[in-house]
């Protein structure tokens, strides 16, 4: 589905990504993993448009996406999150969820600025896709809280919540379990879960070994911007590489 | 072909780039440590000047050349502790917010404007030549006066190359300038670097002025006059990077030098700013610009603002009495009171239309300058080809949103402050396009001879109530259609997009096509309002539409506040109060405009619409609620 051929982007001196090439196959959960500052989210801003590489090319369903701006490629059906929390802070989590639902806008560009009947109908039906989402994320009665005044946990799974309100086929999220207590963190993998057994494809950044190792079909490592391994959650369990980069760097 | 004179444009090119060196290095170095530009740095450079006047007026029969070595010397320090105080009072207060800070030195600069203007009169005053005399070198004329100006520059750069580059507090400058955090973290005053800084910098742009102050005449606005240049500098240099500013000062010191030395100094004005549109389509950040800040954004800030709604009820009936007053104006009051509230109404339109270009997140500068081209265009269809008022109308708006499209293109890339100085420059350009090509937009004088709309429905808009009837119509469709915009789901779509640009677009949502949207909306109602305007007036001309009328359109949203559709409103009603009230004592109007958004700025940034939404629902609900709004622009995207 996405393929990226020996993508490479250097700030400066440092290299954060150096000739890295590997595919996410559909309908997968695909691991990234990698120490930090291995340039597992300059990846992420590569692959989605976000920063231009400054070498390789990437591939979205055989065809080139490389340098198209980041909105373009998320109406591809590519949905990203990031590092930090980020959503819309001063709008309600269904305003939040509707704002994101941008690529699923089928009405005139003159409705929507006229806020003519058609544009306010279909403005209504995505709120109730989004009071859908949430309710699957089991956030239905938050549906009128500003998205500021939510617990920081809560806000990182929101952040997963307007990804998917993007109507995606790729969810890449980076380090979606992070900030999250432990509860959280298995009803989020739960969810994740049942994502991809509709047929949605996840590409996950996460430091937590656990749950990648139970959730990846197919794992891949970065380290200091070189692709270290790639296989299934047994085999990179038993890499010899990967485990010197990890004892090498976080033994502590 | 006119005769080229190498030698003459060499020297052209080193007094120039040595001056506007001096006077924008300074305005980067306040910009890299405060992260805010100090639009009142022209005012600083004005101060200068005046400091060599007095200095002149105060000794009379010392030899000049010793009053001016002694004003090299006391101008700057005068100027640096001026700037100390700018800084205590208002940039350290408004640290956490760049563009209060930046909106609060605009004030400032109208402040200083006015108060000169009130000591010393508006009347430029022309000083001697300080010291006469030139020689010619190589068929090149060098005035003792420029090679001065040359020296200085050549002297404060490598001075300040030591000051940062070798001594303890140079460096803390330049690590505040980097990363302030980390300059925090290694123990930097940090409260100390930025008084030296902002001394510093004005001071430079002080010893610029006392440098100029016999080249140009001293008056009042002549630090706005120059202030343009540094803007344009800076942003070709990159905002912050003094390497950019000195590379960037010897490019148009070249520029300007070989065309004045080729006789279209006329055009400076416009082929720099066509210049720094090119640079600006090709390095958004200016040639020396840092690579962009990290992706992450800071955390965006609660805004309570919105909290809690204010009854429908009370609302509606505001808006019908503001309705029902604007009506009964002209059937009440005099035909003086007719012809200001006929003004009114354009600047409603300019306002509420300015406003939603606001949302996108950028603050044009170039708002009045779309008014302008509305009349120009209304005045040339007119008087060349006939046309009717009526179809000149929403003509006269599509052009200025041409044009609007024109500037967009480069400059939406960049973001906040690059956006207000190159909508500044280019602003000016076009009004010096009016002013230089007198064949099609006659000079200075303008095109006179406009006549009013023809007759509709047997109604003569010579008679100034119909006029007002008219304008009133076109401000409340406007009014209106923008009241629709602002809520439908792209103007929403908007300001999201101004509060979380990464998410949007990870989301999917085009913020380029959205700001110009913005733009160009706001801007075809301005194009409107000139229509408007121009046919009211019955002529055109550049005069009419000067930085100080932006500055009204400015203030009236600042103090208004831009959260709502109506905070622009009553800001503008306020301000024409204040304006009517001031009548007969002109000179203060600017004078308390400054002060009012400086307050404004200071104490209550939701503006008048915040205070007032405060009080309403206190009085309708009885239940206090928190305003801390932390003014939204982090100075990370400029
Ligand atoms: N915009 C930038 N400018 C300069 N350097 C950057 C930028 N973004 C990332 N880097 C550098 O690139 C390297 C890779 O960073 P990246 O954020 O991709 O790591 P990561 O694998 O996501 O780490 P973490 O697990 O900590 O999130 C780091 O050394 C970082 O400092
Ligand atoms: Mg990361």
């Amino acid at each position: 589905m996405l393929r990226v051929h020996e993508l490479t982007r250097r700030f400066g001196r440092l290299t954060a990504l150096d000739a890295v090439s590997f595919e996410v196959a559909e309908a997968t959960i695909h691991g990234l993993i990698g120490p930090n500052g291995s340039g597992k989210t300059t990846f992420f801003n590569l692959a989605t448009g976000f920063l231009a590489p400054n070498g390789g090319r990437v591939f979205w369903e055989g065809g080139d996406i490389t340098g198209l701006p980041p909105h373009a490629i998320s109406r591809l059906g590519i949905a990203r999150t990031f590092q930090n929390t980020s959503n819309f802070a001063n709008l309600t989590l269904r305003e939040n969820l509707v704002m994101a639902a941008r690529n699923r806008v089928r009405t005139g560009a003159l409705a929507r600025m006229l806020h003519l009947r058609p544009a306010r109908d279909e403005e209504a039906e995505h709120g109730r896709i989004a009071e859908a989402i949430l309710e699957r994320f089991g956030m239905a009665g938050l549906a009128d809280t500003v998205a500021a005044d939510l617990p920081g946990g809560t806000q990182k799974i929101l952040g997963v919540a307007i990804a998917l309100a993007t109507a995606p086929r790729l969810l890449m999220l980076d380090e979606p379990l992070a900030g999250l207590n432990p509860a959280e963190k298995v009803q989020l993998m739960e969810i994740l879960r049942g994502i991809r057994e509709e047929g949605l494809t996840l590409l996950l950044i996460e430091h937590d070994m656990k749950a990648i190792m139970q959730a990846c079909d197919r794992i891949t490592v970065l380290s200091y911007g070189t692709l270290l391994a790639e296989g299934t959650p047994a085999e990179i369990s038993r890499d010899p590489a990967t485990i010197k980069a990890y004892l090498g760097t976080e033994a502590a | 072909m006119p005769d080229i004179n190498v030698m003459q444009i060499l020297i052209n090119f080193l007094s120039l780039s040595a001056f506007y060196g001096l006077f924008a290095v300074g305005l980067a170095l306040v910009f890299g440590v405060m992260k805010v530009v100090n639009f009142a740095h022209g005012e600083f450079f004005m101060m200068g000047g005046y400091a060599l006047w007095l200095l002149l007026a105060l000794m009379p029969g010392v030899p000049l050349w010793l009053v001016f070595a002694g004003a090299l010397v006391i101008g700057p320090l005068v100027v640096a502790v001026m700037g100390i105080v700018v800084e205590k009072a208002i940039f350290e207060p408004t640290s956490r917010d760049a563009f209060g800070g930046f909106i609060a030195s605009l004030g400032l600069s109208y402040v200083l404007q006015a108060l000169v203007v009130m000591a010393f009169g508006v009347v430029s005053k022309s000083l001697p030549v300080m010291i006469p005399g030139q020689i010619q070198i190589l068929g090149g004329t060098l005035t003792w006066q420029r090679l001065v100006v040359i020296l200085c520059g050549v002297v404060m750069m490598a001075a300040l190359w030591y000051f940062l580059a070798r001594t303890r507090a140079g460096r803390a400058v330049r690590a505040a300038s980097q990363d302030r955090n980390a300059a925090l973290l290694q123990g930097i005053n940090l409260r100390r670097v930025r008084m030296m800084t902002m001394a510093i910098g004005v001071a430079m742009a002080g010893l610029s002025g006392v440098l100029m102050a016999s080249v140009i005449n001293v008056s009042p606005y002549m630090g706005l006059e120059a202030i343009w240049k540094a803007f344009i500098v800076v942003i070709v240099g990159g905002l912050g990077s003094i390497p950019g500013a000195i590379v960037a000062a010897m490019l148009f010191g070249l520029i300007d030098s070989i065309v004045t030395t080729i006789g279209y100094g006329q055009y400076v004005i416009i082929i720099d700013t066509v210049i720094m549109l090119g640079v600006l389509t090709f390095f958004p950040r200016g040639l020396l610009g840092r690579e962009a800040p990290p992706l992450d954004q800071g955390q965006v800030q609660r805004d309570q603002f919105m909290d809690g709604r204010v009854c429908v009820g009370l609302r509606l009936a505001l808006v019908t009495g503001f309705v029902a007053a604007l009506v009964a104006l002209p059937l009440m009051a005099s035909q003086y009171y007719t012809g200001i509230g006929i003004l009114f109404l354009i600047n409603l339109i300019l306002v509420i239309s300015y406003r939603t270009i606001t949302t996108m997140g950028g603050w044009s500068f170039a708002h009045i300058t779309m008014l302008a081209i509305g009349g120009y265009t209304t005045a040339l269809l007119q008087t060349r080809l006939g046309l009717s008022f009526w179809a000149i109308l929403p003509l006269s708006g599509i052009v200025a949103m041409g044009v609007a499209l024109l500037i967009a293109f480069p400059v939406m890339g960049t973001r906040q402050f690059y956006f207000f100085l190159s909508t500044f420059a280019a602003g000016e350009a076009i009004r010096q396009c009016f002013i230089q090509f007198r064949g099609t937009f006659g000079g200075i004088e303008g095109i006179p001879f406009l006549s009013p709309p023809e007759d509709l429905f047997g109604l003569s808009f010579y008679d100034p109530v119909n006029y007002y009837f008219l304008a009133l119509a076109v401000c409340i469709v406007s009014g209106a259609l923008l009241w629709v915009f602002d809520r439908s789901r792209t103007g929403r779509t908007i300001k999201a997009m101004s509060e979380n640009e990464n998410l949007s677009a990870a989301v999917g949502i085009n913020g380029l096509a959205l700001k110009m949207l913005a733009f160009c909306v706001g801007s075809f109602f301005a194009g409107c309002a000139g229509s408007l305007f121009a046919a009211y007036n019955g002529f055109v001309a550049p005069t009419d539409f000067t930085a100080q009328f932006m500055f009204k359109i400015i203030a009236a949203v600042i103090i208004g506040g831009t959260r709502t559709f109506w905070g622009p409103v009553i800001g503008l009603v306020v301000l024409t109060v204040i304006e009517e009230a001031l009548t007969g004592a002109n000179q203060l109007v600017p004078l308390f405009w400054g002060l009012i958004i400086i307050f404004t700025v200071l104490f209550i940034p939701s503006g008048l619409e915040g205070l007032g939404r405060r009080i309403l629902r206190r009085l309708t609900a009885g239940k206090p609620a928190p305003a801390t709004y932390q003014g939204g622009n982090d100075a990370s995207r400029a």
